[in-house]
Parts: C-alpha cells; structure tokens; sequence
C-alpha cells in the first residue's frame, strides 16, 4: 500500500446539535484542514468553541452532519458502527477531557484494559511510569487527585501505542513541572515513532511546541498555521 | 481474566446487596412455583409407588356369605379378569370395647401388606396389626375380640405390624355396626384363622388396563370394567339368590305339607300325650317356617359389589384429589410472586444499565464493541437469573412437595414422599427469570449502545420536572418543607418508578389479605358447619324393608 503523506483530510465538515430547533448549535462549521504523519498538531480555541467537537470526529466517536472525514485513505463518516469500533480499538488513543476512568478498576487495570484490545501495545507498567505514576498502579481512581487520575487517562492512550494519539486538555488539572512532563511525552512520541498526536487545548502558550496549529473560534477555523521550528517542551514557558 | 470482566466481577462484588436481593427475589417465586408445580406429579409418583408394592388391586369384589368355586371359575374366566387373589374377611371388636378392626386373611400376591415391623402370622392364632394401632399394643402382647362366628379364636398373638394400601388412613377407615359405628384399623392373620372357608373377598387385576393411578386413562377405563364386572355380579347374585330361595320354599312346602299330615294325625288321636307330641312339633315346624320366611328376606338383600380402587381402598380417591387441588393453586398462586420479582428485576437491571452509562460509554470510546460490553451486562443479568432458579428450583423441588405431601398425608399411614425431577417448570421459570433479566437489560443497552458514542459517555439530561396539581393550591403548597416539594414533584418526575412503586405495594397488600383471608374464612367454617347449619347430634336412619323392631339393626 502507499503511504501518501497526509493522514486526515477534512472536508466542509459541520456539526449541528438540534438541528432544525430554536436551541441549535454549528458546534463546527464548515471544517476544512489537513494533516501530515508524524505530525504534532495543536487545536486552540476558547471554551465552547468546538475543539472537543473536532476531537470526537477525529476519533470516530460521533457523527458528523456535514462533510468527510478522510483519515488514513477512508472517509469515517460513511463508516459503520463495527468498523468505527474497529477503528477507535486499533488506530487510536484518546485522552478525555473527563477522565473517564474506571472506578473499579485500579490505574494499573484501566490502562491494561485499554491496550489488552490493542494491536501493538506498550507495557502498561511503562506507561504509567513514563507519566510518573509507578508507585500509584494499585490506587483506585477514586482514591486519586484530579491531576493523578488525568495522567492515568494519558497513560492509558499511549499504551495503547496508536497511530493517532488524541488529548483533550490532557494539562488541564495538572501543575506547570507535571505538565510540562506530560507534553513532553507527546513531544516524544511523535519525535520517537514518528506517528501523530493531537492536543487540544484553550492555552495558546504551548503553541510553539507543535508542528502544526489550529486555531477555532465559534466552531470555524480562525487560524492554520505550520511551525516550521517546533521548539522542545523543555524550552517552552508559560 | 480480562479486565472487562474483572470489572463486572467487581462490579459484583460491590454490588453484592443489589445481586442477592434480586437473587432471592428470583428464587423465591420460582421455589413457589417449581415447588406447586412439582407437589402434585411428586404426590401421585408417591402413590403409585405404594400401590405398585402393595400390586394394589385394581378392583374388589365382596359378598357377605362368600363366593363359591363354580361362581370364582366364572369370574377368572372374564375376558376382563387378569388374576385373582381369594381372600377372607370380617370386622371385630375389641374385647375392651375400644377398637373396631376390619380383619383379613393376608394376601399374597394382590393387595399384599408391607411388614413394617415383626413377621408374617405362622400360626393362626397370630396377628399382625395395622399401624393405626402401634400407640397402642406392642409386639408380644395379646389381644383380645369379641366373640366372632367368621374367626375359630377370640385371643390373637401380635407378631408384626403393617401398613396396607386398601387401608391408608389414620383412622375412619370406614363404617360398621358395631361400636362407635367407625372402623379404626385392619389387621392380617392367615386364612386358617378364618372358620368358613368361601371367599367373601375377590381380589381382582384387569387385563389392558394402560396408564397410571389417578390418570384419567386408567381412572376411565377401570370405572369401565368395574361396570361390567359388577354386570357380571348381578346376575351371579340373582342366581344364587333364587337358588337359596328356591331351596328354602322346597323346606317351606315340605314343612307345610308335614304340617297338613300332622293336623291330620291329630284329628285321628286322642291320645294326650301323643296329641301333645304332635303339637310340640307342629309348634316346631311353624318356628321353622317362620325362620325361613325371615331368610328368605334376608336373601333377597344379598348383593354383590364390584368396588374400584376409589371405593375398596381408604384413602386412594382423597390423595388424588388432594393432589389435584395443588394444580389448581399452582396455576395461580405463583403468578403473584412471579409478578413482584419480575417488576423489580426488571426495574433494577434497567436502573444498573442506566446507572453505567458513562462506563459503557468510556469502553465503546475506547474500542470495545457493542457485543463484548452488552454481553457483560448478560452475563451479570443471567447470573441472577441462573442462581435464582438453581436455589428456588432445588429447594422447590424437594421442600415444598414435601411439606405439602406431609400436611395431606398426616392423616395417613405413607411412605415419605417421593421426590422426582421436573424439567418442564424449571425450564418455564428460568425463561420467565431471563426474561426479567436478561430481557430487561436488553431493553435498556440496545437503544443506548445505539447511540453516539459521545452521547453516552455525557450523563442523561434529567426529566424536567413539571409543576404538579398540588402546587396550584398555593396555601396548602407554602406549609410543606423544602424536602416534602421535592419528594411530591419527584413523585411525578419519575412515572415508572412510581408505578413500580404502586404495583408492588399493591401486589404485597393483595398477597396479605390473601393470606389473612383464606385463614380467616378456613377457622371460621368449622363453627359455622356445625354451630349453625348442622345442629342435630343423632343421626336416624329408617329401614324400609324390616317388619318388626328387631329387624331394625339388621343390614
Ligand atoms: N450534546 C450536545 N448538545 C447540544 N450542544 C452541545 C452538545 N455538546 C456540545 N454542545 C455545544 O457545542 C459547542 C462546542 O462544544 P465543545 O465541547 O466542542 O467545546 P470545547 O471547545 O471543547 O469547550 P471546552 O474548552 O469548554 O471544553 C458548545 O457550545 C456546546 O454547548
Ligand atoms: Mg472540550
């Protein structure tokens, strides 16, 4: 098969909630980007602007209203509820912006549980040490802090070890050291194995660590812009 | 494990009140409803297995004065009649006045008796005695009878004890005249006891006769070749009787035609004594005649009865119908149980999908399919289902035709009940179980797995809540604490929920007053039987066919 070089392809995409109603909602609006592999892109917008919206799109876990969603040479939209199951289980990672832990499963066992369904999984013991948590593997989510529980959440895409790594405010709950700590591992990701990760964030401080930046406003994309020197996490401050 | 399910395992061990509640619940209705459905097949398998070692007769012939061998020859060659078991038997009472007992020659191969302690009688002043009377003699002692023509000694030696299929009950095994006018237990000895030697008891097994006891089949077609049987009998009782009679007016005439030579030798002597003789005998002769007028009556009574198993055997008709009665419970009783277990099974398994929304939707973002995470929620659902129906099944199926089994059978000398496995209630309950179940969860996860990922994992927007009647009466509205509004809005708010709520309360209530009533009117029927509409204590009977008050005591 050839590889192009572009993973994701939107086109005219558009997401409405009650359609048709006095209460609708263009959460996006007429989307149109692409992206490259082995890319590090980064989606900024204020709150409500849409940027889970996308997120979700991107991550084959809702429909969308208008448009298509090429990711990988096949149009998601048109997909079927099994092939998207299929979908979100092999090609993809994704970091909530709720967490959505497991409480009955130990940090340890949410990770597992995700990568167990992987196809190429990283060591879930690994992943929770690389985000700093190897002596917490046995802690209940609800016996953990807001910021502990979100790195839980990032372990558990990365061990998966997807093809398209999906964070939604993954420094959301997290102090400035611990947060830096966890972009640096997106950073290294893409740098590593060179497949892609995408992060969505309100802080457009961290911009200049991305190869690619998104910017949404009101659900229409205000900005897209490439960095041609994407600068180190280390040396980014905010 | 996969983590998948030692979430459900967890889930179920957190879970545990919520598991077991619905469990029992589960068990409870189909202990009722395996356990009635089971009594009635269980109570009559336990019959037939006493008739089938007691090789109870299908049917029993009796006359009074016994059956001779021509009239025994003519019945065996019946083309109904299988085998035939000759037998002896009279009714006695007890010296000291206090049992009545129906004694009989022991059979052998019809009708048998079960030894249930001691031997056989070898010798015939030996008796064995049924169990209505093991409170009251032992093994060893003696008893004593009145003086009865049928039995050559009046003091019996007690070997054994033993039960008997044609005698199954406790007491009241039947009506007599002598006594207390109730027959309280039967005894075996050997047919030498016995003083005459004809048969008065005709033990008979009929040939074809297919089905079991208490079959509408058998019931049927014994009730067939009972008739014709006793067809049979008729005419051999019309013959008997007119032989008898005939033989009795041959004495008749003979006497009368002495008489007529006797009046005629008086008129020729004049001799006192001689004249005195003659009156003696003519005297005599009257008496005879007389006596053969009286048993010439007495024949004309003579009857042969062809009794069936519902009629010779005490007890046999009374278990049956006990039994069927259970049916008749059994197909009502448990729909109320059912009814409540299954409301609040249904309602929690779809309250616990609902509750797991979130989680549900966390697996399906996460790449689980629809198939692995519903079967998760199946198999948590079954779970219920399968150990509810293996408790309320097992303890269905061996408890409660026990204890029913017991109540009926306290008035009866039985074997324990025999227990059998029932495959076709237990599969009924536990379809019903998943149903309630399994069904439910269905219901609840098929919709929601159907929708947007995204959606499930946000929670349910709630039900708003609408302004209810009460609240239009402002003055009424404003005195209710904070909590009160909420609680009466709520109750609105969720219509399923308060439904359920009705049902069951409504389905317990009835089941209460069910229970209270049945007892209310059961202790109430004794007293309102013989207080108010049965006042006599005496019971008299008038018997058309005697001439004289003598006769009255006679059958
Ligand atoms: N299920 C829904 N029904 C109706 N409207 C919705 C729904 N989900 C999102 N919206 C609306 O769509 C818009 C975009 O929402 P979205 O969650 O994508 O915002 P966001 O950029 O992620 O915001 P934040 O930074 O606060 O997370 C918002 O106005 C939101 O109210
Ligand atoms: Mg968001």
């Amino acid at each position: 098969m050839q590889m192009s070089e572009e993973l994701i392809r939107l086109s005219n995409v558009s997401k409405i909630y009650n359609a048709h109603q006095d209460n609708e909602v263009r959460a996006n609006d007429d989307l149109s980007f692409t992206i490259k592999r082995g890319e590090l892109t980064i989606i900024v917008g204020s709150s409500g602007a849409g940027k889970s919206t996308l997120l979700n799109t991107l991550g084959g876990m809702d429909s969308v209203s208008e448009g298509e969603v090429w990711i990988n040479g096949s149009d998601i939209s048109g997909f079927s509820e099994k092939q998207r199951t299929t979908y979100r289980r092999q090609e993809v990672g994704f970091v909530f912006q709720f967490y959505n832990l497991i409480p009955n499963l130990t940090a340890l066992e949410n990770v597992e549980l995700a990568n167990e369904i992987a196809q190429d999984p990283i060591d879930a013991k690994e992943a929770m040490k690389s985000v700093g948590l190897g002596k917490r593997m046995n802690n209940f989510p609800p016996q953990m802090s807001g910021g502990e529980q979100q790195r839980v959440a990032v372990a558990r895409a990365i061990a998966k070890n997807p093809a398209l790594l999906l964070a939604d405010e993954p420094t959301g709950a997290l102090d400035y050291h611990t947060g830096k700590k966890i972009l640096k591992i997106f950073q290294d990701y893409v740098n590593d194995t060179g497949k892609n990760v995408i992060i969505v964030t309100h802080n457009s401080l961290i911009k200049p660590m991305a190869d690619h930046v998104i910017e949404i406003v009101d659900g229409k994309i205000k900005q897209d812009v490439f960095n041609d020197h994407k600068i180190p996490v280390e040396d980014l401050e905010w | 494990m996969s983590k998948i399910n030692l979430n459900m395992l967890r889930e179920l061990k957190a879970s545990k009140a919520r598991f077991f509640s619905i469990t029992l619940l589960l068990a409870l209705a189909v202990f009722v409803f395996v356990g009635l459905k089971a009594t009635t097949p269980d109570m009559n398998q336990t019959m037939r297995h006493e008739y089938a070692q007691a090789n109870l007769a299908d049917a029993q012939l009796s006359n009074s004065l016994g059956f001779s061998s021509s009239e025994i020859t003519d019945i065996q060659n019946d083309k109904t009649v299988k085998s035939i078991s000759k037998g002896l038997q009279t009714t006695s009472l007890t010296s000291d006045g206090k049992h009545v007992i129906d004694i009989i020659s022991i059979p052998e191969k019809i009708s048998k008796l079960v030894i249930t302690q001691g031997h056989q009688p070898k010798k015939s002043n030996e008796i064995v005695l049924g169990e209505q009377l093991k409170d009251s003699y032992n093994i060893g002692q003696k008893i004593n009878i009145e003086h009865n023509d049928d039995l050559k000694s009046k003091q019996f030696k007690i070997v054994g004890f033993a039960t008997s299929s044609a005698y199954m009950k406790k007491n009241n095994l039947g009506q007599t005249n002598l006594g207390d006018g109730k027959i309280d237990a039967f005894a075996g000895v050997k047919k030498s006891s016995f003083t005459n030697a004809d048969p008065n008891i005709l033990q008979i097994k009929f040939k074809n006769l297919s089905g079991k006891a208490y079959q509408d089949k058998y019931e049927y077609a014994l009730r067939h070749k009972v008739t014709h049987l006793q067809n049979k009998l008729n005419n051999l009782s019309e013959q008997r009787r007119n032989n008898l009679v005939s033989d009795i007016d041959d004495k008749i005439n003979q006497a009368q035609a002495t008489q007529t030579v006797l009046s005629k030798q008086k008129a020729l002597t004049s001799n006192d004594t001689a004249l005195q003789t003659l009156n003696n005998k003519q005297a005599e002769l009257a008496d005879q005649i007389n006596q053969a007028e009286t048993q010439k009556d007495t024949i004309s009574q003579l009857e042969y009865t062809a009794q069936s198993r519902g009629q010779f055997s005490v007890g046999y008709s009374d278990m049956g119908s006990d039994a069927k009665r259970i049916t008749g419970l059994s197909n009502t009783f448990p729909i109320f149980f059912f009814a409540v277990a299954l409301m609040v099974s249904f309602t929690v398994m779809r309250r616990m999908v609902e509750e797991k929304r979130v989680e549900i939707g966390t697996l399906k973002a996460l790449g689980y399919s629809n198939y692995k995470i519903a079967s998760e929620y199946y198999l948590y659902a079954g779970l219920t289902s399968i150990v509810g129906t293996i408790i309320g099944a097992g303890l269905g199926l061996i408890i409660l035709p026990k204890v029913i089994f017991n109540s009926f059978a306290a008035n009866y000398v039985l074997n324990d009940v025999y227990l059998t496995w029932h495959i076709t209630p237990v599969l009924v309950a536990f379809v019903l179980t998943l149903l309630s179940t399994v069904f439910a969860v269905f219901l609840a996860i098929k919709p929601l797995l159907a929708q947007q990922t995204t959606v499930i994992m946000l929670p349910k927007a709630p039900t708003t809540g609408k302004k209810i009647l009460l609240e239009h009466l402002t003055w009424l509205w404003n005195k209710l604490s904070f909590s009160r509004k909420v609680t009466a809005r709520n109750i609105f708010r969720y219509k399923g929920r308060m439904w359920m709520t009705i049902l069951g309360v409504a389905g317990s209530t009835a089941m209460l007053i069910t229970g209270f009533g049945m007892q209310q009117s059961l202790n109430k029927m004794v007293p309102v039987q013989y207080g108010e509409i049965t006042h006599y204590q005496l019971l008299g009977v008038f018997n058309n066919k005697a001439k004289n008050a003598d006769d009255y005591g006679k059958k």
